[in-house]
Protein backbone atom coordinates (compact mmCIF):
# COMPACT_ATOMS: atom_id res chain seq x y z
CA UNK A 1 0.00 0.00 0.00
CA UNK A 2 2.79 2.35 1.02
CA UNK A 3 4.81 1.44 -2.10
CA UNK A 4 1.81 2.16 -4.35
CA UNK A 5 1.38 5.54 -2.65
CA UNK A 6 5.06 6.28 -3.24
CA UNK A 7 4.74 5.38 -6.91
CA UNK A 8 1.68 7.60 -7.28
CA UNK A 9 3.49 10.52 -5.67
CA UNK A 10 6.48 9.89 -7.95
CA UNK A 11 4.14 9.94 -10.98
CA UNK A 12 2.61 13.23 -9.85
CA UNK A 13 6.03 14.75 -9.40
CA UNK A 14 7.18 13.30 -12.77
CA UNK A 15 10.10 11.50 -11.18
CA UNK A 16 11.46 8.67 -13.37
CA UNK A 17 10.12 5.24 -12.49
CA UNK A 18 12.28 3.10 -10.27
CA UNK A 19 13.73 5.92 -8.19
CA UNK A 20 10.99 5.90 -5.55
CA UNK A 21 11.05 2.13 -5.25
CA UNK A 22 13.19 -0.51 -6.84
CA UNK A 23 16.75 -1.62 -7.17
CA UNK A 24 19.92 -0.44 -8.90
CA UNK A 25 22.36 -2.62 -10.67
CA UNK A 26 25.85 -1.65 -11.85
CA UNK A 27 28.00 -3.82 -14.02
CA UNK A 28 31.72 -3.02 -13.96
CA UNK A 29 33.52 -4.17 -17.11
CA UNK A 30 31.71 -7.49 -17.07
CA UNK A 31 33.77 -8.51 -14.04
CA UNK A 32 31.66 -7.30 -11.16
CA UNK A 33 28.01 -6.59 -10.48
CA UNK A 34 26.88 -4.35 -7.64
CA UNK A 35 23.20 -4.65 -6.87
CA UNK A 36 21.55 -2.40 -4.30
CA UNK A 37 18.47 -3.78 -2.64
CA UNK A 38 17.49 -6.77 -0.56
CA UNK A 39 17.53 -9.94 -2.66
CA UNK A 40 17.38 -13.71 -2.30
CA UNK A 41 19.91 -16.08 -3.78
CA UNK A 42 18.12 -18.89 -5.63
CA UNK A 43 20.93 -20.64 -7.48
CA UNK A 44 24.63 -20.47 -6.75
CA UNK A 45 26.92 -22.33 -9.09
CA UNK A 46 30.21 -21.69 -10.78
CA UNK A 47 28.61 -20.76 -14.10
CA UNK A 48 25.10 -19.67 -13.06
CA UNK A 49 23.94 -17.33 -10.32
CA UNK A 50 20.28 -16.51 -9.96
CA UNK A 51 18.79 -13.99 -7.59
CA UNK A 52 15.30 -12.75 -6.86
CA UNK A 53 14.66 -9.09 -6.20
CA UNK A 54 11.35 -7.18 -6.19
CA UNK A 55 9.44 -9.97 -7.90
CA UNK A 56 12.07 -10.05 -10.64
CA UNK A 57 14.46 -12.89 -11.28
CA UNK A 58 17.95 -11.99 -12.51
CA UNK A 59 20.21 -14.73 -13.85
CA UNK A 60 23.92 -14.22 -14.42
CA UNK A 61 25.79 -16.59 -16.69
CA UNK A 62 29.56 -16.72 -16.86
CA UNK A 63 32.65 -18.32 -15.39
CA UNK A 64 33.93 -18.37 -11.82
CA UNK A 65 30.92 -16.54 -10.41
CA UNK A 66 31.08 -15.94 -6.67
CA UNK A 67 29.53 -13.73 -4.04
CA UNK A 68 31.92 -11.21 -2.53
CA UNK A 69 29.43 -9.48 -0.26
CA UNK A 70 25.87 -10.32 0.61
CA UNK A 71 23.80 -8.47 3.16
CA UNK A 72 20.49 -6.67 3.58
CA UNK A 73 21.71 -3.66 1.56
CA UNK A 74 22.70 -5.58 -1.54
CA UNK A 75 24.98 -8.08 -3.16
CA UNK A 76 28.32 -7.92 -4.97
CA UNK A 77 28.97 -10.64 -7.51
CA UNK A 78 32.32 -11.12 -9.21
CA UNK A 79 33.61 -13.32 -12.02
CA UNK A 80 33.53 -13.31 -15.83
CA UNK A 81 29.93 -12.34 -16.56
CA UNK A 82 28.77 -13.21 -20.07
CA UNK A 83 24.96 -12.90 -19.92
CA UNK A 84 22.43 -11.19 -17.69
CA UNK A 85 18.81 -12.32 -17.98
CA UNK A 86 15.88 -10.48 -16.47
CA UNK A 87 12.67 -12.50 -15.96
CA UNK B 1 38.96 -6.80 -2.95
CA UNK B 2 42.26 -8.37 -1.94
CA UNK B 3 42.43 -5.94 0.99
CA UNK B 4 38.85 -6.75 1.94
CA UNK B 5 39.66 -10.47 1.91
CA UNK B 6 42.78 -9.87 4.04
CA UNK B 7 40.84 -7.80 6.60
CA UNK B 8 38.17 -10.46 6.80
CA UNK B 9 40.72 -13.14 7.58
CA UNK B 10 42.08 -11.33 10.62
CA UNK B 11 39.29 -12.03 13.16
CA UNK B 12 38.47 -15.58 14.23
CA UNK B 13 36.27 -17.40 11.77
CA UNK B 14 35.14 -20.88 10.91
CA UNK B 15 35.27 -22.60 7.53
CA UNK B 16 32.25 -24.84 7.11
CA UNK B 17 30.94 -27.38 4.66
CA UNK B 18 27.19 -27.63 4.00
CA UNK B 19 25.41 -30.57 2.40
CA UNK B 20 21.90 -30.47 0.95
CA UNK B 21 19.90 -29.91 -2.21
CA UNK B 22 18.99 -26.26 -1.64
CA UNK B 23 22.02 -24.90 0.10
CA UNK B 24 21.38 -21.44 -1.38
CA UNK B 25 18.45 -21.05 1.01
CA UNK B 26 20.91 -20.76 3.84
CA UNK B 27 22.43 -17.63 2.30
CA UNK B 28 19.09 -15.84 2.26
CA UNK B 29 18.14 -16.90 5.77
CA UNK B 30 21.53 -16.03 7.16
CA UNK B 31 21.38 -12.59 5.51
CA UNK B 32 17.93 -11.96 7.01
CA UNK B 33 19.31 -12.90 10.48
CA UNK B 34 22.27 -10.57 10.10
CA UNK B 35 24.85 -13.35 9.61
CA UNK B 36 27.45 -12.66 7.00
CA UNK B 37 28.58 -15.76 5.11
CA UNK B 38 31.91 -15.06 3.41
CA UNK B 39 33.02 -16.48 0.05
CA UNK B 40 30.23 -19.01 -0.46
CA UNK B 41 31.12 -21.55 -3.15
CA UNK B 42 28.84 -24.39 -4.27
CA UNK B 43 29.70 -27.45 -6.27
CA UNK B 44 26.97 -30.06 -6.69
CA UNK B 45 25.16 -30.58 -3.41
CA UNK B 46 28.02 -29.25 -1.28
CA UNK B 47 28.61 -25.62 -0.38
CA UNK B 48 31.73 -24.22 1.31
CA UNK B 49 31.91 -20.91 3.11
CA UNK B 50 33.24 -19.02 6.10
CA UNK B 51 31.49 -17.36 8.99
CA UNK B 52 32.61 -15.44 12.04
CA UNK B 53 33.17 -17.73 14.99
CA UNK B 54 30.70 -15.70 17.05
CA UNK B 55 27.94 -16.24 14.42
CA UNK B 56 28.51 -19.96 14.00
CA UNK B 57 26.07 -21.04 16.72
CA UNK B 58 23.27 -18.89 15.26
CA UNK B 59 24.01 -20.33 11.82
CA UNK B 60 23.81 -23.89 13.13
CA UNK B 61 20.24 -23.26 14.39
CA UNK B 62 19.20 -22.05 10.92
CA UNK B 63 20.85 -25.05 9.30
CA UNK B 64 18.87 -27.42 11.53
CA UNK B 65 15.60 -25.66 10.64
CA UNK B 66 16.37 -26.01 6.94
CA UNK B 67 17.23 -29.69 7.33
CA UNK B 68 20.74 -29.37 6.02
CA UNK B 69 23.95 -30.94 7.29
CA UNK B 70 26.84 -28.76 8.34
CA UNK B 71 30.32 -29.55 9.62
CA UNK B 72 33.37 -27.50 10.51
CA UNK B 73 36.32 -27.78 8.15
CA UNK B 74 38.78 -25.46 9.79
CA UNK B 75 39.00 -22.93 12.59
CA UNK B 76 41.17 -19.90 11.92
CA UNK B 77 42.26 -16.84 13.91
CA UNK B 78 44.40 -15.73 16.83
CA UNK B 79 41.99 -17.07 19.47
CA UNK B 80 42.05 -20.60 18.02
CA UNK B 81 45.85 -20.53 17.56
CA UNK B 82 46.40 -19.50 21.19
CA UNK B 83 43.85 -22.05 22.38
CA UNK B 84 45.67 -24.74 20.45
CA UNK B 85 48.95 -23.92 22.19
CA UNK B 86 47.52 -23.21 25.66
CA UNK B 87 49.33 -26.16 27.22
CA UNK B 88 52.75 -25.10 25.93
CA UNK B 89 54.15 -23.19 28.91
CA UNK B 90 57.53 -22.61 27.26
CA UNK B 91 55.93 -20.70 24.41
CA UNK B 92 54.00 -18.44 26.79
CA UNK B 93 57.10 -17.96 28.95
CA UNK B 94 59.18 -17.13 25.87
CA UNK B 95 56.62 -14.61 24.66
CA UNK B 96 56.46 -13.02 28.12
CA UNK B 97 60.26 -12.96 28.37
CA UNK B 98 60.55 -11.38 24.91
CA UNK B 99 58.02 -8.72 25.86
CA UNK B 100 59.86 -7.96 29.14
CA UNK B 101 63.22 -7.95 27.35
CA UNK B 102 61.98 -5.48 24.74
CA UNK B 103 60.52 -3.27 27.47
CA UNK B 104 63.81 -3.47 29.40
CA UNK B 105 65.88 -2.54 26.34
CA UNK B 106 63.53 0.37 25.77
CA UNK B 107 64.94 2.00 28.91
CA UNK B 108 68.34 2.67 27.29
CA UNK B 109 69.76 5.00 24.67
CA UNK B 110 70.68 3.02 21.55
CA UNK B 111 71.34 5.68 18.98
CA UNK B 112 72.88 9.15 18.94
CA UNK B 113 72.16 11.30 15.90
CA UNK B 114 74.19 14.46 15.44
CA UNK B 115 73.22 17.11 12.93
CA UNK B 116 74.04 20.72 12.11
CA UNK B 117 77.83 20.44 12.47
CA UNK B 118 80.24 21.33 9.66
CA UNK B 119 83.64 22.15 11.13
CA UNK B 120 83.29 20.40 14.47
CA UNK B 121 83.55 16.66 13.87
CA UNK B 122 81.06 14.08 15.10
CA UNK B 123 83.83 12.47 17.17
CA UNK B 124 84.45 15.71 19.10
CA UNK B 125 80.76 16.08 19.88
CA UNK B 126 80.44 12.41 20.86
CA UNK B 127 83.48 12.78 23.17
CA UNK B 128 81.85 15.82 24.73
CA UNK B 129 78.57 13.94 25.17
CA UNK B 130 80.42 11.03 26.75
CA UNK B 131 82.04 13.38 29.26
CA UNK B 132 78.51 14.50 30.17
CA UNK B 133 77.45 10.88 30.59
CA UNK B 134 75.42 10.47 27.41
CA UNK B 135 76.58 7.44 25.49
CA UNK B 136 75.05 4.38 23.89
CA UNK B 137 73.82 1.87 26.44
CA UNK B 138 73.10 4.34 29.24
CA UNK B 139 69.75 4.71 30.95
CA UNK B 140 67.73 7.33 29.10
CA UNK B 141 65.97 8.59 32.22
CA UNK B 142 69.30 9.31 33.93
CA UNK B 143 70.18 12.17 31.54
CA UNK B 144 69.42 15.80 32.05
CA UNK B 145 69.22 17.17 28.52
CA UNK B 146 69.70 20.79 29.59
CA UNK B 147 72.85 19.94 31.55
CA UNK B 148 74.28 18.01 28.58
CA UNK B 149 73.57 20.95 26.28
CA UNK B 150 75.39 23.26 28.68
CA UNK B 151 78.40 20.93 28.89
CA UNK B 152 78.61 20.59 25.09
CA UNK B 153 78.59 24.37 24.78
CA UNK B 154 81.32 24.72 27.38
CA UNK B 155 83.49 21.99 25.84
CA UNK B 156 83.42 23.31 22.29
CA UNK B 157 83.91 27.00 21.80
CA UNK B 158 83.05 26.58 18.13
CA UNK B 159 79.50 25.57 19.04
CA UNK B 160 77.16 28.47 19.59
CA UNK B 161 74.02 26.53 20.37
CA UNK B 162 73.16 22.93 21.09
CA UNK B 163 69.99 21.05 21.83
CA UNK B 164 69.60 17.46 23.02
CA UNK B 165 66.28 15.65 22.57
CA UNK B 166 65.95 12.13 23.88
CA UNK B 167 63.08 10.58 21.96
CA UNK B 168 62.50 6.95 22.75
CA UNK B 169 65.81 5.13 22.45
CA UNK B 170 67.30 7.79 20.22
CA UNK B 171 69.18 10.92 21.33
CA UNK B 172 69.03 13.65 18.71
CA UNK B 173 71.73 16.30 19.09
CA UNK B 174 71.37 19.41 16.97
CA UNK B 175 74.19 21.96 17.03
CA UNK B 176 74.84 25.33 15.47
CA UNK B 177 78.41 26.42 14.98
CA UNK B 178 79.77 29.89 15.70
CA UNK B 179 80.52 32.25 12.86
CA UNK B 180 84.03 33.56 12.46
CA UNK B 181 84.59 37.03 13.87
CA UNK B 182 85.02 39.71 11.28
CA UNK B 183 88.52 41.18 11.04
CA UNK B 184 87.29 44.71 11.68
CA UNK B 185 86.26 43.85 15.24
CA UNK B 186 89.00 45.11 17.50
CA UNK B 187 89.92 44.40 21.04
CA UNK B 188 89.46 47.75 22.73
CA UNK B 189 89.75 46.62 26.29
CA UNK B 190 93.02 48.42 27.07
CA UNK B 191 94.96 51.49 25.94
CA UNK B 192 97.98 50.68 23.78
CA UNK B 193 100.72 52.51 21.90
CA UNK B 194 101.98 51.50 18.49
CA UNK B 195 105.74 50.98 18.36
CA UNK B 196 108.13 49.82 15.66
CA UNK B 197 108.66 46.06 15.64
CA UNK B 198 111.77 46.50 13.42
CA UNK B 199 114.04 49.22 12.23
CA UNK B 200 113.28 50.81 8.86
CA UNK B 201 112.23 53.85 6.86
CA UNK B 202 108.52 54.61 6.94
CA UNK B 203 106.97 54.60 3.46
CA UNK B 204 103.27 54.74 4.34
CA UNK B 205 101.20 55.29 7.49
CA UNK B 206 97.50 54.58 8.01
CA UNK B 207 96.50 55.70 11.52
CA UNK B 208 92.98 54.48 12.41
CA UNK B 209 93.00 55.47 16.06
CA UNK B 210 95.44 57.36 18.28
CA UNK B 211 97.87 60.24 17.71
CA UNK B 212 100.50 59.75 14.97
CA UNK B 213 104.04 60.58 16.22
CA UNK B 214 106.28 59.41 13.36
CA UNK B 215 105.95 60.67 9.80
CA UNK B 216 106.42 59.19 6.34
CA UNK B 217 110.13 59.28 5.46
CA UNK B 218 111.28 58.99 9.09
CA UNK B 219 113.90 56.37 9.94
CA UNK B 220 112.88 54.46 13.03
CA UNK B 221 114.63 51.95 15.26
CA UNK B 222 113.07 48.94 16.94
CA UNK B 223 110.87 50.07 19.84
CA UNK B 224 110.40 53.65 18.62
CA UNK B 225 106.97 55.14 19.26
CA UNK B 226 104.96 55.44 16.05
CA UNK B 227 101.41 56.15 17.23
CA UNK B 228 100.65 57.39 20.72
CA UNK B 229 97.64 56.29 22.73
CA UNK B 230 97.52 59.68 24.44
CA UNK B 231 95.12 61.81 22.48
CA UNK B 232 94.86 65.55 23.11
CA UNK B 233 91.69 67.29 21.97
CA UNK B 234 91.40 70.98 21.01
CA UNK B 235 90.61 71.95 24.61
CA UNK B 236 93.86 70.38 25.76
CA UNK B 237 92.13 67.47 27.49
CA UNK B 238 94.09 64.21 27.45
CA UNK B 239 92.41 60.85 26.88
CA UNK B 240 93.85 57.41 26.26
CA UNK B 241 92.91 55.30 23.27
CA UNK B 242 93.53 51.85 21.91
CA UNK B 243 95.77 52.89 19.01
CA UNK B 244 95.44 51.20 15.71
CA UNK B 245 97.61 51.80 12.67
CA UNK B 246 99.29 50.18 9.70
CA UNK B 247 102.84 51.41 9.27
CA UNK B 248 104.52 50.21 6.08
CA UNK B 249 108.30 50.64 6.32
CA UNK B 250 111.24 49.65 4.15
CA UNK B 251 113.27 47.16 6.10
CA UNK B 252 114.97 43.81 5.74
CA UNK B 253 113.75 40.28 6.42
CA UNK B 254 115.67 37.05 6.76
CA UNK B 255 114.66 33.46 6.13
CA UNK B 256 116.95 30.49 6.68
CA UNK B 257 116.06 27.01 5.45
CA UNK B 258 117.99 23.79 5.90
CA UNK B 259 117.74 20.70 3.73
CA UNK B 260 119.54 17.59 5.08
CA UNK B 261 121.61 15.74 2.46
CA UNK B 262 120.74 12.44 4.16
CA UNK B 263 117.18 11.84 5.14
CA UNK B 264 115.39 8.92 6.75
CA UNK B 265 111.90 8.66 5.34
CA UNK B 266 109.32 6.38 6.89
CA UNK B 267 106.84 4.77 4.54
CA UNK B 268 103.86 2.65 5.46
CA UNK B 269 103.79 -0.70 3.72
CA UNK B 270 101.50 -3.68 3.80
CA UNK B 271 99.17 -4.42 6.66
CA UNK B 272 100.89 -6.23 9.50
CA UNK B 273 97.92 -7.22 11.60
CA UNK B 274 94.17 -6.68 11.69
CA UNK B 275 92.40 -6.54 15.02
CA UNK B 276 88.62 -6.57 15.28
CA UNK B 277 86.51 -5.22 18.08
CA UNK B 278 82.79 -5.51 18.63
CA UNK B 279 80.97 -2.76 20.50
CA UNK B 280 77.86 -4.17 22.17
CA UNK B 281 75.69 -2.01 24.41
CA UNK B 282 78.52 0.54 24.57
CA UNK B 283 81.09 -2.04 25.74
CA UNK B 284 84.10 -2.96 23.60
CA UNK B 285 84.86 -6.63 23.16
CA UNK B 286 88.24 -7.15 21.43
CA UNK B 287 88.62 -10.13 19.11
CA UNK B 288 92.35 -10.78 18.92
CA UNK B 289 95.28 -8.95 20.44
CA UNK B 290 97.28 -5.98 19.15
CA UNK B 291 100.47 -7.06 20.94
CA UNK B 292 103.60 -6.04 19.08
CA UNK B 293 101.83 -3.38 17.05
CA UNK B 294 102.03 -0.56 19.60
CA UNK B 295 103.09 2.72 18.05
CA UNK B 296 102.49 1.57 14.48
CA UNK B 297 100.27 3.61 12.18
CA UNK B 298 96.78 2.20 12.02
CA UNK B 299 93.67 2.51 9.91
CA UNK B 300 90.35 2.32 11.72
CA UNK B 301 87.14 1.32 10.05
CA UNK B 302 83.79 1.34 11.80
CA UNK B 303 80.95 -0.75 10.48
CA UNK B 304 77.42 -0.58 11.78
CA UNK B 305 75.41 -3.77 11.67
CA UNK B 306 71.90 -3.88 10.31
CA UNK B 307 69.06 -6.35 10.54
CA UNK B 308 67.19 -5.79 7.27
CA UNK B 309 66.89 -1.99 7.40
CA UNK B 310 67.00 -1.64 11.21
CA UNK B 311 70.28 -0.44 12.69
CA UNK B 312 71.42 -2.64 15.55
CA UNK B 313 73.19 -1.30 18.66
CA UNK B 314 76.21 -3.34 17.62
CA UNK B 315 79.30 -1.93 15.91
CA UNK B 316 82.29 -3.64 14.39
CA UNK B 317 85.59 -1.76 14.58
CA UNK B 318 88.33 -3.08 12.36
CA UNK B 319 91.84 -1.75 13.11
CA UNK B 320 94.48 -2.47 10.50
CA UNK B 321 98.08 -1.97 11.69
CA UNK B 322 100.49 -1.10 8.90
CA UNK B 323 104.16 -2.03 8.78
CA UNK B 324 106.67 0.85 8.59
CA UNK B 325 109.72 0.86 6.36
CA UNK B 326 112.61 3.26 6.96
CA UNK B 327 114.39 4.37 3.81
CA UNK B 328 117.62 6.38 3.94
CA UNK B 329 117.87 8.72 1.00
CA UNK B 330 121.09 10.53 0.09
CA UNK B 331 120.68 13.64 -2.02
CA UNK B 332 123.23 15.22 -4.31
CA UNK B 333 124.05 18.91 -3.85
CA UNK B 334 121.85 19.79 -6.86
CA UNK B 335 118.91 17.81 -5.55
CA UNK B 336 119.37 19.33 -2.09
CA UNK B 337 119.48 22.81 -3.63
CA UNK B 338 116.18 22.21 -5.44
CA UNK B 339 114.64 20.92 -2.24
CA UNK B 340 115.94 23.89 -0.24
CA UNK B 341 114.54 26.36 -2.80
CA UNK B 342 111.18 24.61 -2.63
CA UNK B 343 111.19 24.96 1.16
CA UNK B 344 112.18 28.62 0.81
CA UNK B 345 109.27 29.32 -1.51
CA UNK B 346 106.89 27.69 0.92
CA UNK B 347 108.27 29.83 3.77
CA UNK B 348 107.99 32.98 1.64
CA UNK B 349 104.34 32.27 0.85
CA UNK B 350 103.65 31.55 4.48
CA UNK B 351 105.55 34.37 6.22
CA UNK B 352 105.70 37.20 3.70
CA UNK B 353 102.02 37.59 2.92
CA UNK B 354 101.21 41.26 2.29
CA UNK B 355 104.88 42.28 2.04
CA UNK B 356 106.31 44.01 -0.98
CA UNK B 357 109.70 42.50 -1.93
CA UNK B 358 112.16 45.00 -3.37
CA UNK B 359 115.21 42.75 -3.67
CA UNK B 360 116.40 39.32 -2.53
CA UNK B 361 119.94 38.09 -1.78
CA UNK B 362 120.55 34.39 -1.32
CA UNK B 363 123.55 32.81 0.40
CA UNK B 364 124.06 29.08 -0.17
CA UNK B 365 126.37 26.80 1.86
CA UNK B 366 126.76 23.17 2.83
CA UNK B 367 127.55 22.65 6.51
CA UNK B 368 127.27 19.67 8.85
CA UNK B 369 125.49 17.53 6.25
CA UNK B 370 122.89 20.17 5.42
CA UNK B 371 122.28 22.45 2.50
CA UNK B 372 121.62 25.84 4.07
CA UNK B 373 119.93 28.69 2.21
CA UNK B 374 119.88 32.12 3.82
CA UNK B 375 117.67 34.63 2.00
CA UNK B 376 117.86 38.33 2.92
CA UNK B 377 115.09 40.52 1.58
CA UNK B 378 114.76 44.27 1.20
CA UNK B 379 111.05 44.69 1.55
CA UNK B 380 108.22 46.97 2.60
CA UNK B 381 106.27 45.47 5.50
CA UNK B 382 103.98 46.43 8.34
CA UNK B 383 106.16 47.13 11.40
CA UNK B 384 103.39 48.30 13.73
CA UNK B 385 103.30 46.50 17.09
CA UNK B 386 100.97 47.12 19.99
CA UNK B 387 102.46 47.91 23.40
CA UNK B 388 100.43 48.17 26.60
CA UNK B 389 100.76 51.35 28.63
CA UNK B 390 100.05 52.03 32.26
CA UNK B 391 98.67 55.46 33.06
CA UNK B 392 96.26 57.23 35.39
CA UNK B 393 94.73 59.23 32.55
CA UNK B 394 91.11 58.23 31.88
CA UNK B 395 90.89 56.24 28.67
CA UNK B 396 88.21 56.03 26.06
CA UNK B 397 86.78 52.62 25.38
CA UNK B 398 85.55 52.62 21.81
CA UNK B 399 84.11 49.12 21.88
CA UNK B 400 80.67 50.36 21.01
CA UNK B 401 82.08 52.38 18.09
CA UNK B 402 83.82 49.47 16.43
Amino acid sequence: MKDRKKINVAKELEIPQGIAKGYFMEIHSGKEVVLNGQCDVLVLEDSVLKIKIDEHGITFHGRGLCIDLYNADGIIISGDICTVELD
Amino acid sequence: MVLLRAIRKFPCYVDFCLEGIFCEKLLTYAMKNGINIMFPKKSGYVMHGSVLASDYKKLRIIVRRLGLKMRIEKKRGIYFTLKKHRNKIGLAAGAAFAAIFVLFLNLFVWEINISGNREVSNEEIIASLERSGLKIGTLRKSHDAREIEWNVLNDNKKIAWATVNIQGCCANVIVTETKKETEMKYDDDKPVNIIAAKYGVIRKMDVFDGQGVAKVGDAVMKGDLLVSAVFEDRHGKLTLKHSRARVMAETDYKITVEFPLKQIIETTGESKKTVKEIVVLGNRIPIGSARGCEGLPAKKEEKELYFLWIRLPIKEICTEYLSVKQNTITYTAEQAKDGAFQLLEEREQEEMKGMEIISRKINEEIASGKYILTATYDCVMDIAEEQDILSDIPWENTDNIS
